[in-house]
């Protein structure tokens, strides 16, 4: 351990005695790392901000059924053990989510009418900041509730309709307001309901008892399914092997923004393959010249290398002398580059923020991206000092002793 | 009497060259504490070749006997190590740790590393050999007139200054023998006087036994140096591993006599 220790030292003294060899060596790999750096940031930044963008608005990672089904509550349950599933929830078909709302108050009520949605915790159109609606409470839109002159904390009454053997019945179903939507999420008029309440007025308006809300009707004689269901996927990769999942298993399903989020991947993958020609040349080329310089130091320090090993410097240990000065010089390097890198995207960044619009940096490289571009330049440092390395075990320690 | 800090008998030593063959035999040699001992010859006789070999940073080709009493990792004095067998065996690092721990070296030119300062050089022989001594360095430091230099870099100094920071270097991790190849032939007469006087002295000081290669037999003599002299052998038939004999212009066959002095120990 001592000699290792010692080595490296010595390898480092030499480096910092040889000031112009090293500024040379840190230079030579500053200019191949910061276009690199600037390439990959600002890879990372422009296709990072459109898949960014594109996964914020959840309506983009929704997938839609196009043709009704029939879909017990199994399947949804089975759904949403799967991880790629962000939020999944029943539907009522098209016409049964149609219901009135009258506001609870004396006198000429206000009324409109709605759509309405089964909701449950991690709804996307609820947003950051709303919980899921319980049985008996409503989320409602802000243009409805602007329709019912309703604030949360409000009662409002859901009504619908039925006919069974030629009688009309009504239904009143009366719920507190206990949140209003953002208008981004959903601009129409309609509230969000519990999935359990949706599901009994489905059932309600089928002629079906529910005796859970206390409403009467006739027993049905096979289990609940819902026709239709709301879909997101976790993120954008996820809509795509969902997408195709939910395809082959033969449900009838589209992504609108599906083909969007595959153009910019194409973008990406091309950017990438781009890059990692650059990055690939650009690393040969500075392994090469590394390697040819770390070797050539070694030769310039043969006779002083040879006095170490006289002197009792194992093997090995004298190995490290080149390993450490590449270490040094990467790390250095590295940490030049990653200054001027930064300088670099803040003027990226304000020049170009008019020309593209992008969410958040345009030119950026996270920690993790900063962590694997830096310890990809440490193996390839090290790699170039391997060759080094194997020759300063070459060097015998009697060639130590004569004419030095 | 103790036992001698190195103990050779039949040994062979062969340097192969650009465009020479060279063969080197050592039939006996003894190195005692306190010895002081010069191998004179002209250029190309084998100096270097027997410096190196008996310093352990070149294989022998082959030794009835070759032992080196080192010390152990405490400065102690440890078992002889039978270095032939340990070339044999390839325990490359036993012998590098033998060398680190029992040898010191001064080279022609001083050897100094570039890229330390006197002091440092003079204590990589102590961060090499495990054996830190501050004390002892500041002690050579003004013995050998060197102690204003610690600051400077190798490249700062005279000839001169330069072989007496390397024996201080040699003599830093107190040593049990010093081998120096050549240490006086880049100085003048004069500076050569000082210099073998500086390294006599320490080398008895520290109680090292002291091998010096050099060309210059008065100076050697002068110093009370016991002579052995390098010479042709005219008897050499080559060697048992098929090495060419007699009458084969590429091989120099020597042969080293050891002086009766030296001999008389044995």
């Amino acid at each position: 351990m001592s000699g290792m220790r010692t080595a490296v030292w010595l390898g480092l003294r030499d480096l910092l005695h040889d000031r112009a060899g090293f500024a040379t060596q840190v230079l030579a790999l500053v200019a191949v790392l910061v276009p690199l750096l600037v390439l990959y940031s600002l890879r990372v930044g422009v296709i990072g901000s459109l898949v960014a963008q594109l996964s914020e608005d959840p309506r983009n990672r929704q997938i839609a059924v196009t043709r009704q089904g029939h879909f017990p509550p199994s399947f949804f349950d089975e759904l949403r053990r799967d991880g790629r599933v962000g939020f999944v929830v029943g539907h009522a078909s098209p016409i049964a989510r149609e219901v009135a709302f009258t506001k609870a108050v004396q006198g000429v009520a206000p009324r409109a009418e709605g759509i309405v949605l089964g909701s449950g915790p991690g709804d996307p159109l609820l947003g950051r900041r709303l919980t899921a609606p319980g049985r008996f409470q409503a989320v409602l839109t802000r243009a409805l509730a602007t329709r019912l002159d309703a604030a949360v904390g409000d009662r409002v009454v859901l009504g619908a309709l039925r006919t069974i053997d030629g009688r009309d019945e009504e239904l009143a179903l009366p719920l507190t307001v206990t949140g209003i939507m953002d208008p981004a999420l959903w601009e129409g008029e309609g509230a969000l309901l519990a999935d359990e309440t949706l599901a009994a007025v489905e059932q309600w308006r089928d002629g079906t008892a529910v005796p859970a809300f206390g409403w009467t009707g006739v027993e049905s004689a096979v289990p609940f399914a819902y026709r239709n269901f709301r879909l997101y996927a976790r993120d954008l990769p996820a809509l795509r092997s969902l997408h195709l999942e939910l395809t082959a298993g033969g449900l009838s399903v589209s992504a609108p923004r599906l083909k969007e989020f595959e153009n910019i991947m194409g973008l990406n993958s091309a950017l990438g393959l781009i890059f990692g020609i650059i990055a690939t040349a650009g690393g040969i080329g500075f392994l090469l010249s590394f390697g040819a310089t770390l070797w050539g130091n070694v030769e310039r320090k043969r006779q002083a290398l040879c006095v170490l090993r006289l002197h009792g410097l194992l093997r090995r240990d004298a190995a490290l002398f080149p390993v450490a000065q590449a270490v040094a010089v990467v790390t250095i390097g590295w940490g030049l580059a990653w200054l001027l890198l930064a300088v670099a995207a803040e003027a990226l960044n304000r020049s170009l923020a008019g020309s593209i619009r992008v969410d958040g940096a345009i030119s950026r490289l996270d920690p993790h991206q900063l962590g694997i571009a830096f310890a990809a330049t440490v193996a390839v440092g090290l790699l170039a000092s391997t060759a080094a390395a194997w020759r300063v075990t070459r060097i015998e320690p009697g060639e130590g002793i004569h004419g030095l | 009497m103790a036992a001698p800090f190195i103990d050779i008998d039949g040994l062979r030593a062969v340097r192969v060259d650009k465009d020479r063959r060279f063969q080197l035999s050592v039939p006996r040699f003894r190195l005692s504490s306190g010895d002081r001992v010069a191998i004179i010859g002209p250029s190309g006789s084998g100096k270097s070749t027997f410096v190196e070999t008996v310093a352990c940073a070149r294989a022998p080709a082959s030794a009835v006997r070759f032992l080196v009493r080192g010390r152990g990792q405490g400065g102690e004095a440890g078992a002889a190590m039978d270095v032939a067998e340990a070339w044999a065996r390839g325990r490359e690092d036993a012998l590098t740790r033998l060398r680190s721990r029992t040898f010191g070296y001064v080279h022609q030119a001083g050897g100094l590393l570039a890229f330390l300062s006197v002091r440092a050089n003079i204590a990589l022989t102590q961060r090499l050999s495990g054996r830190s001594d501050p004390g002892l360095i500041e002690e050579l430091g003004a013995a050998l007139g060197i102690r204003a230099l610690f600051a400077s870099a190798p490249a700062q100094l005279s000839g001169g200054q330069r072989q007496r920071v390397a024996i201080a270097r040699a003599l830093a991790h107190r040593p049990l023998v010093v081998v120096a190849d050549e240490p006086t032939a880049s100085l003048d007469r004069r500076n050569a006087a000082t210099v073998m006087r500086l390294l006599a002295d320490a080398a008895a000081s520290a109680g090292a036994a002291l091998l010096v290669a050099t060309h210059d037999e008065a100076l050697a003599a002068e110093f009370g140096f016991t002579i052995i002299g390098m010479h042709d052998d005219p008897d050499h038939d080559g060697g048992p591993d098929g090495s060419p004999g007699r009458g084969d212009d590429s091989v120099q066959a020597v042969a080293l006599t050891p002086f009766p002095a030296v001999r008389g120990d044995r």
